[in-house]
């Protein structure tokens, strides 16, 4: 039985490093034709990647740049947002980013922040969830690493250390643990690309039903609610209609 | 005698009375909105002239005063005319009661007057039933001043409204003339002072003749100057019965006043400018509504005969082009009714209000011509579109039936525009914006960075809560295990404590069949061991600190007295030294037992 287990282990240890090995190979594959200006070709090979499952930063900008070469701008703008999603303090995705959305056909004034909340959004997007989370972790392992200096240490000054230490850290554990939450929300907010050149959107869920505005492709939206093949959007500027689900993407 | 001279007077009386009338007379029928003159003569002196109550009539000018002298055979009469003038306050039989007057002999009244009050135009039938009396030349008298209102006044200047058309349907054109009818005056000027608003019509007025001429025209069996005021074509927004307002009309001129003075009034015919409001009668027309029965749903009220096309400039053009859709309705009929037609070409194209022109005929009865509306429409996404048809629904006047015409479907093919669709946009970029357009997008990245499960989110992963709630746990069972040892630690002390006596009593009991046995070496150690382990259970001291001076010093510590201490360490030195001293120098273990014995119970005390 032990034995089972072990070997089960070793094929799973195995098959993960050989997938590892297989979309860094894939990706160096898009790496190359995207040098040789192949740009479909290179699209190609990032999406087979992402195809499996699989993201990361690197391979999500990649594509977006592939896309953008192939004018495709509401894909670029797709990709380089969800790459924006994993590392939103890395300043080449935002860059490229802008420039994708200058090539889109709406321009949506975003509505007016309160400069306090502003502030704030610039601190949790500073680092994706993943980051906050890590920290939050390592911070809560050196408080618990600390009180316990603090239970069983005899000397004085190491008592003290392990005590005030330790709350320092369990208010960064929390700080981190707060900001992590912030910035997994709106990870997990459903965002979505329009894809379609145009898509109407409708005062109701219903084919009748008059038109609200028309947004074209790359323009992002937030997802409200979903009826059937209708999703309730919103857009930064305040304004919100049913469009088709089919019309965009999410990132 | 005296009853010859009162039959004289009665006769002579008789006469008088006979001889003094005041006679009344106006003219048997008048319209409603018409003056017209009451005339009441005295053929003697007479003063104090009272009216009668007249509740029917309101009184617009006079008296009038006219005298007369006639000389009949030698003897003279003379007669003296009131005249007032009147106008009627509504419609049907009307009368006037006697008026009286105060005369020599006495109060005489008149005869009574009934007057037929008609609905309408003038009747200048009455007023010319009046003429030949004012015509009639009077004796003597003098020459009338106040002649402005006496004879021929409204009577001969009225307003005529006639309608080509007695039968109307609900937008159905009907031509309404207006004329001015005159007699007897030469008008100068004629002025529309209060121009009639068309409730419940549309009115297309006809252009008005730059130099009306006056033509003649008979009228009631008399000849009339007639001028035509206005023309207007109407169109009937209702069915029923509705009503033109009435036009009011200022005419001024100059009329030929008849000279009352028999000796050079005719030979001299005398004029008087005079300035004069004419008001027509209001007119009711009836209205035949249109027929429900196969009225079409777009049904906007066009009655005539019409045509409809519909073409486009083009039929391929490019994104963000301009293509012109010109829609032309063309015939006969109410034409201000026909609106542009609303496209519906979806949010593929910016459609712009269409450009409306026309070109209208007015004829004598109708108007025709044709009306263009020209749309824009352009195109911002290409792909394959149809300008909708457009539907056209009127009421045929002539066959009586609703027609709907309709045109084609136009095809349009868009094609892409050569430039991006980001073009149409950029003016509304800023500065910073437009200098980042020119730029190119930042190269791949070499490295891919972590492979993650896409959707997959460390935060808020059993991962992550397990290795976020581990150290909370951990602490906890650090701080348990923590407790629990000091626990324990305080149980081992106090047990020993408390079995401190028993254990020590075993082994002395052990000790005492050790001595019996005569096992020195083991009897000694067995009360060493009675003694260390029963102190060191009571002190909760380790069994590893049994150095003399450290047992020595923890007693005293303990609080006990100074010959028990010492008694103690004695007893341990006998042991120590007889557990290794040869078997030849034995000492007797009774003492040794019943001195550890003693020893014990005394720290038994002392020891609490």
């Amino acid at each position: 039985m032990k034995r089972i287990k072990f070997a089960c282990l070793f094929l799973f240890l195995f098959a993960a490093s050989l997938s590892a090995q297989d979309l860094a190979k894939q990706f160096q594959q898009g790496n190359d034709l995207y040098k040789k200006k192949d740009y479909a070709g290179a699209a190609k090979a990032y999406e087979s990647v992402v195809k499996k499952g699989y993201s990361s930063e690197g391979l999500y900008f990649n594509l977006a740049n592939a896309y953008f070469r192939l004018n495709d701008v509401p894909k670029a703008v797709l990709y380089y947002e969800k790459a924006k999603n994993l590392n939103p303090n890395d300043e080449d995705i935002q860059y490229n980013l802008n420039l994708a959305k200058l090539r889109t056909v709406d321009k949506i004034e975003p509505k007016g922040e309160i400069s306090f909340y502003e502030f704030m959004k610039n601190i949790i997007d500073f680092q994706p969830s993943v980051r906050w989370g890590a920290y939050a972790v390592v911070c809560v392992w050196i408080a618990l690493l600390l009180f316990a200096l603090f239970l069983f240490s005899q000397t004085f000054i190491f008592k003290k250390t392990g005590f005030y230490g330790g709350i320092i850290f369990l208010v960064f554990f929390l700080v981190f643990l707060a900001l992590g939450w912030e910035r997994h929300e709106m990870e997990i907010e459903p965002y979505a690309i329009i894809m379609t050149t145009e898509s109407d959107v409708k005062t109701s869920p219903e084919d009748s039903s008059g038109n609200a505005f028309v947004l074209h492709g790359g323009t992002k939206v937030k997802i409200q609610e979903n009826v059937g093949e209708w999703n309730y959007i919103r857009l930064t500027d305040g304004k919100a209609g049913w469009a088709k689900m089919t019309d965009m993407e999410k990132i | 005698m005296k009853r010859l001279l009162s039959i004289l007077f009665i006769l002579f009386s008789a006469i008088v009375a006979n001889g003094q009338k005041l006679t009344a007379s106006a003219p048997a029928e008048v319209g409603m909105n018409q003056d017209f003159q009451v005339e009441w003569t005295v053929n003697a002196d007479g003063n104090n002239f009272k009216l009668p109550p007249m509740p029917d009539f309101q009184l617009m000018g006079g008296p009038y005063q006219s005298t007369s002298f006639q000389m009949v055979n030698g003897r003279t009469s003379q007669s003296i005319s009131l005249t007032y003038q009147f106008r009627p306050k509504h419609v049907g039989k009307c009368t006037i009661g006697p008026a009286t007057v105060q005369v020599a002999s006495g109060t005489i009244s008149s005869n009574s007057l009934t007057i037929n009050v008609v609905q309408g135009s003038a009747n200048s039938g009455g007023q010319a039933s009046r003429q030949p009396q004012q015509q009639q030349p009077r004796g003597g008298g003098q020459p009338q001043a106040q002649s402005g209102s006496d004879g021929q006044n409204n009577g001969d200047v009225f307003i005529k409204i006639s309608l080509n058309k007695s039968n109307v349907m609900e937008g159905e054109a009907v031509l309404a003339t207006y004329k001015l009818y005159a007699r007897n005056v030469q008008l100068n000027q004629l002025m529309m002072s209060k121009a009639p608003a068309y409730n419940f019509f549309w009115s297309e007025m006809l252009p008005e003749e730059k130099n009306p001429q006056m033509t003649q025209e008979m009228y009631n069996g008399k000849k009339y100057a007639v001028a035509l005021i206005r023309k207007v074509i109407l169109y009937p927004q209702k069915s029923g019965t509705l009503t033109l307002d009435p036009m009011t009309v200022t005419v001024a001129g100059v009329k030929q006043v008849r000279s009352n003075d028999p000796f050079f009034g005719s030979f001299f015919p005398e004029y008087q400018q005079f300035s004069q409001d004419i008001k027509s009668t209001a007119y009711s027309i009836k209205v035949q509504s249109l027929p429900e029965a196969g009225k079409p749903a777009g049904f906007s009220g066009i009655v005539g005969k019409f045509q409809i096309s519909a073409k486009a400039t083009r039929n391929k053009l490019k994104e963000n082009d301009a293509l012109n859709y010109t829609v032309t309705v063309s015939g006969t009929g109410n034409f201000s009714q026909v609106e542009p037609f609303t496209l519906s070409m979806g949010p593929e194209w910016d459609t712009y209000d269409p450009k409306t022109s026309d070109k209208l005929d007015k004829e004598e009865d109708r108007i025709s011509g044709y009306k263009t509306f020209d749309y824009t429409m352009v195109p911002k996404v290409a792909g394959d579109y149809k300008i909708p048809a457009i539907h056209f629904s009127y009421f045929d006047i002539n066959s009586h039936r609703y027609v709907t015409l309709n045109t084609n479907d136009i095809p349009v093919t868009v094609e892409k525009g050569s430039g991006n669709n980001g073009n149409a946009s950029v003016s509304t970029l800023n500065k910073q914006e437009v200098s980042l357009l020119g730029q190119d997008i930042r190269y791949i990245k070499s490295k891919p960075g972590t492979f993650s499960d896409a959707g997959s989110y460390f935060y808020g992963s059993a991962g992550f809560v397990g290795l976020a709630i581990t150290p909370f746990l951990a602490f906890i069972g650090l701080v348990v295990y923590k407790r629990r040892r000091a626990e324990e630690n305080l149980d081992v002390t106090l047990r020993r404590r408390q079995k401190a006596t028993g254990v020590a009593r075993k082994h002395l009991k052990t000790a005492n069949l050790l001595m019996q046995k005569k096992d020195a070496i083991a009897f000694y150690t067995e009360v060493l061991m009675a003694l260390y382990g029963y102190v060191h259970d009571k002190t909760g001291l380790e069994m590893a600190e049994t150095s003399r001076e450290s047992i020595q010093e923890m007693l005293s510590s303990k609080n006990i007295h100074e010959t028990e201490i010492s008694s103690f360490l004695q007893i341990v030195d006998q042991c120590e030294f007889a557990k290794y001293a040869p078997v030849a120098v034995q000492m007797d273990m009774e003492p040794v037992y019943n001195q550890t014995l003693s020893l014990i119970s005394t720290l038994e005390g002392q020891l609490k």
